[in-house]
């Protein structure tokens, strides 16, 4: 399940490609799993095909689903992250929802940790 | 007597049918809120409108094709024997070009299921290899009958020649071309109808509480499509097979003054009884897919809409395959 809000700044693509490439890599959407037709998801989502379109579009130059005419577009696969950093990020936020942190505040915790340990 | 025979035996079968799947169709139960039972309401009343338009068409078109055959004699019977078939593509069309879909209050916020929603999604397996098989076996049976068929003496090919005895009519080329037609456009017609049921929108706004409602009724449409298509192709199939067994039965039988049998030729007799024996059997086929498609059609889909008192003793005095779990919820049942 995908959805998109109007009343949020990010536009509509980059919601879907988001939620979507987000999906794929914690191994919610499996490798092999064909993904609906762009015109189902226009049309489930009230959006243009070529919003859905440029979204499957960025997705596919991001290596994380091909589309093919014959078999649609399907999850490419080892596009999920291993069993083991799963495992990690839900201790870690497991550990923070215990603590109260909001998402919004883990997420900046991990942005400035991932600068520091990469020399960022 | 026979016509009353077959109707009596159609409806048979049908109670039969009915009684046997009762299980299976309470199963077809969904629960929504209170809320929402207004808008449930207004699809309802939407898709019975769709049925009911879908069947008034194929009616017409029935009608319509009556009244030709009458104005037309020099047709041979042309039109009443694609009257099924035309009656049906026309009915599938109009089901299939009136959008229905449940609109609540329109959300800024939309969801999307992530499952993709094919032609056959909706349906068993054997629902849709059925009329594929009954259109491969028209088509074949067609094309066998135009190569046995003989011009007669207008020069159209709806003869049988048997030896120096000829019968009709047999449905050769003059009625085999226009059954081939009839059969792909049938066959197209059901295609497009079961493609735009899985290919429309998904019900807008909750879409928590409208993913089963919304899966019922696109169910509920596949049966109609598929019982409607593949009854309607085993009925012409079956009027194909009656008029060969007799046209060939004739051709192969001499007749001495008085009606009496004086030898036949065989295996064409053999054959034509075969094909007689046939073409009755799969007219009740046709006849009972029939009828349970309109009985299917013109059922309301969310005939009744209780409160969540009566809808939770409702469920519990049903079966398990209720999905009834909120305890303010309202249900709106199929059956």
């Amino acid at each position: 399940m995908i959805t998109i809000d109007e009343a949020d700044p990010t536009p509509p693509f980059e919601q879907i490609r988001g939620q979507l490439a987000d999906q794929i890599r914690s191994g919610l959407l499996a490798a092999d799993q064909r993904l609906p037709s762009v015109r189902q998801l226009a049309v489930d989502l009230q959006l243009a095909t070529g919003t859905i379109a440029r979204a499957y579009a960025a997705l596919e130059t991001a290596g994380l689903i091909s589309t093919s005419r014959g078999s649609g577009t399907r999850v490419r696969a080892d596009q999920g992250l291993d069993d083991d950093s799963l495992a990690s990020a839900r201790r870690f936020v497991q550990a923070l929802n215990r603590r109260g942190v909001s998402l919004e505040e883990a997420l900046s915790v991990v942005r400035i940790e991932w600068s520091r340990v990469n020399g960022g | 007597m026979l016509y009353l025979v077959y109707v009596a035996l159609v409806f048979l079968i049908v109670g039969f049918v009915r009684v046997s799947t009762n299980r299976r169709l309470a199963g077809l139960v969904v629960a929504v809120s209170g809320a929402s039972a207004a808008a449930a309401r207004r699809f309802a009343r939407s898709i019975m409108l769709r049925n009911i338009a879908a069947l008034v068409a194929a009616g017409a078109v029935v009608g319509t094709l009556n009244l030709v055959h009458e104005a037309h004699s020099g047709w041979y019977g042309l039109p009443l024997m694609l009257a099924p078939g035309l009656a049906a593509a026309t009915g599938l069309l109009v089901f299939a070009l009136t959008p229905t879909r449940i609109v609540a209050d329109r959300s800024s916020r939309r969801s999307a299921d992530l499952v993709p929603r094919r032609p056959w999604s909706y349906g068993p397996a054997w629902g849709f290899v059925l009329p594929l098989v009954a259109a491969a076996a028209v088509i074949t049976f067609a094309i066998l009958a135009g190569v046995g068929s003989s011009a007669q003496a207008d020069g159209t090919f709806r003869a049988i020649t048997i030896g120096t005895s000829t019968s009709g009519p047999y449905p050769g080329w003059y009625y085999g071309l226009p059954l081939i037609g009839m059969t792909v456009l049938l066959a197209a017609a059901t295609l497009f109808a079961l493609g735009r049921i899985a290919s429309a929108a998904h019900s807008e706004a909750d879409n928590d509480r409208y993913t089963e409602l919304d899966r019922i009724v696109r169910t509920l449409a596949t049966r109609v499509v598929m019982q409607l298509s593949s009854g309607s192709l085993f009925l012409y199939f079956a009027g194909v097979l009656l008029f060969a067994g007799w046209a060939t039965t004739n051709a192969a039988t001499t007749f001495a003054p008085g009606g009496i049998v004086v030898s036949t030729v065989q295996p064409a007799t053999v054959i034509g009884l075969t094909e007689v024996v046939a073409g009755l059997v799969v007219a009740l086929l046709g006849g009972v897919l029939v009828v349970l498609s309109i009985l299917d059609a013109t059922r309301q889909p969310l005939g009744r809409v209780v409160d969540a008192d009566s809808n939770s003793n409702s469920n519990s005095n049903s079966n398990s395959n209720s999905n009834s779990n909120s305890a303010d919820a309202a249900s709106a049942e199929t059956a």
